[in-house]
């Protein structure tokens, strides 16, 4: 830990790393306690999973065509979002089964990916760092583009926050309020597409769910608003990837998984420790 | 507006995938009605409501609310859902539900207007919820969500309330109360509610449809504690697809 706190003075990857997992914690806290409100993880999670199809098509241009302005994030920002919006038409207008077209999405976009990847020339160290992120490889560019979607997405949510409060609080009411609730569905699964994007980058497409959703359930135990339940889970989310990145630097572990068994092991300390507290009173 | 309809079912049928669930509906009710929503479980009370409310399409027949489409007159409507329905671990205060009852009609983004505030501190007022605006929505007890759901149809000031089961999980003297206090919202609006329970209701409302596939309405004023059995009595017959026991209940 030691280690990591001279490091970080003066090594601009540690800094850039840093920020990025600040940067994303804001947008995975807003969004996220929208997902695990609403009841979408498992939608969040096909869409995190599909996310590999456009990195590995973007990595395949950029290989075999020499488009070197193409990086992967930018595949993985029109994969999630197509994800989102095949999803999201399909359980509002179709008599398909939800959650049968919510796997499909998942694997397919995972089969794509790999075969995109398997076709590109030269060594794959990709696709274990697309899966499983790597937090200290991002560069300043990729900084630039996470900060704007980070920004895009805080922004949009907080001006229809009412809007999608009312849609994932209760759907029915809103929509005969006359709030266009099909529209505010599918903006929310954008914006959460756009949150997995952002997650991928710190700790890649496996883990996306549990940066969404554990933050958010730690959170859940002490917000009575949905706004509280926000505030608390940036700073939850912060903290864990703050935390994750100091501890994994010196031993030199694997950040994100480190991050993950640090937020699970929050998380189950929480819920036993507020289901004692319950006990306790009644 | 005076004497004409407010509500207007003509020859209304709608299943779902195939299954009839209303048939043959025709139903009208007038300004300030207060009509009662009667029937089995199953037997399409929610459905029905759903239908004023333009959520669901019929899949023949007409429905018409002021004279015009549900979907055009909403901002008219109050509604109250079942508050079965609602997720009871979710992150909103009392403050929160009720203005969400505000959205149609203010701005369709950014934060809710003075206005809004003003309304929705009314209407927490007329429930007697104002001391608990703050509290969450999930630590109240089962009558205060009932009375949330209640404040929230009204801070839009509907002309019409709609209200599915609204005393459900509610003791005896609180629905007292809740009856009461619709009998003087009821002045000036029209109000519709299901609730199973007839024999209760029966002294508040001034007429009653009695809903089991197809729709009987009578005035309250014709009802008797005979009547009631009888209706209760035919509704469970009409379950089992009975229209002979229908046509009886209509000479009824």
């Amino acid at each position: 830990m030691a280690e990591f706190l001279t490091d970080v003075q003066t090594q601009w990857f540690l800094q850039c790393a840093l920020l990025t997992g600040i940067l994303a914690s804001i947008a995975c806290g807003i969004i996220g306690s929208y997902v695990v409100t609403r009841r979408i993880t498992y939608i969040a999670g096909a869409i995190a999973h599909s996310v590999l199809a456009g990195m590995g098509a973007a990595r395949y241009c950029e290989t075999v065509y020499q488009w070197t302005w193409l990086h992967p994030l930018h595949g993985a920002v029109v994969a999630a979002l197509i994800a989102a919006i095949v999803i999201g038409i399909i359980s509002l207008r179709a008599t398909e089964r939800e959650d049968t077209v919510i796997g499909a999405v998942w694997a397919i976009g995972m089969a794509v990916g790999i075969l995109f990847i398997h076709k590109t020339p030269g060594y794959n160290e990709n696709l274990m760092s697309y899966l499983f992120g790597n937090i200290l490889m991002v560069s300043s560019d990729d900084l630039w583009l996470i900060a704007g979607l980070d920004a895009l997405v805080v922004a949009v949510s907080l001006l229809f926050y009412n809007q999608l409060l009312a849609v994932c609080f209760d759907e029915e009411f809103a929509r005969v309020r006359g709030v266009k609730v099909e529209f505010y569905y599918l903006v929310l699964l954008c914006l959460t597409a756009l949150t997995v994007v952002l997650l991928v980058a710190v700790v890649g497409i496996v883990m996306v769910i549990a940066l969404l959703t554990l933050p958010v359930a730690v959170a859940g135990h002490f917000a009575r608003r949905l706004w509280h339940m926000m505030l608390l889970s940036v700073f939850f989310a912060i903290f864990f990837k703050t935390a994750g990145l100091t501890i994994s630097y010196g031993p030199n572990l694997p950040t994100g998984a480190t991050t993950i068994v640090l937020a699970g092991a929050l998380y189950l300390a929480v819920t036993f420790a507020s289901r004692f507290v319950r006990l306790r009173r009644s | 507006m005076t004497n004409s309809p407010v509500i207007t079912l003509d020859t209304v049928s709608f299943s779902y995938d195939g299954v009839p669930v209303l048939e043959d509906v025709s139903l009208t009710v007038n300004e300030r009605d207060f009509l009662s929503i009667v029937g089995p479980n199953a037997g399409g009370k929610t459905t029905l409501l759903k239908l004023i409310l333009g959520l669901l399409k019929p899949t023949k027949g007409t429905v018409r609310v002021f004279g015009q489409l549900p979907e055009k007159v909403r901002s008219q409507i109050g509604y109250m859902p079942q508050y079965a329905s609602l997720d009871p671990l979710f992150p909103v205060s009392v403050l929160d539900v009720v203005l969400m009852g505000r959205l149609g009609s203010g701005k369709s983004f950014g934060l809710y207007r003075a206005t809004d505030l003003d309304a929705a501190d009314e209407a927490l007022k007329k429930m007697e919820l104002y001391d608990v605006r703050h509290a969450a929505f999930s630590a109240l007890s089962g009558g205060q969500r009932q009375r949330v759901l209640i404040a929230r149809a009204l801070v839009s000031d509907p002309d019409l309330l709609l209200l599915d089961e609204p005393t459900a999980n509610v003791d005896a003297i609180i629905e007292t109360e809740l009856y009461e206090l619709l009998r003087q919202l009821n002045d000036h609006m029209t109000i519709v509610l299901v609730t199973h329970d007839l024999g209760f209701v029966s002294q508040y409302v001034k007429s009653v449809a009695c809903v089991s596939r197809r729709v009987v309405a009578h005035p309250t004023s014709e009802i008797t504690g005979e009547m009631i059995n009888e209706i209760y009595g035919c509704d469970m017959r009409m379950v089992r697809h009975d229209a002979i026991h229908h046509e009886e209940n209509t000479d009824g």
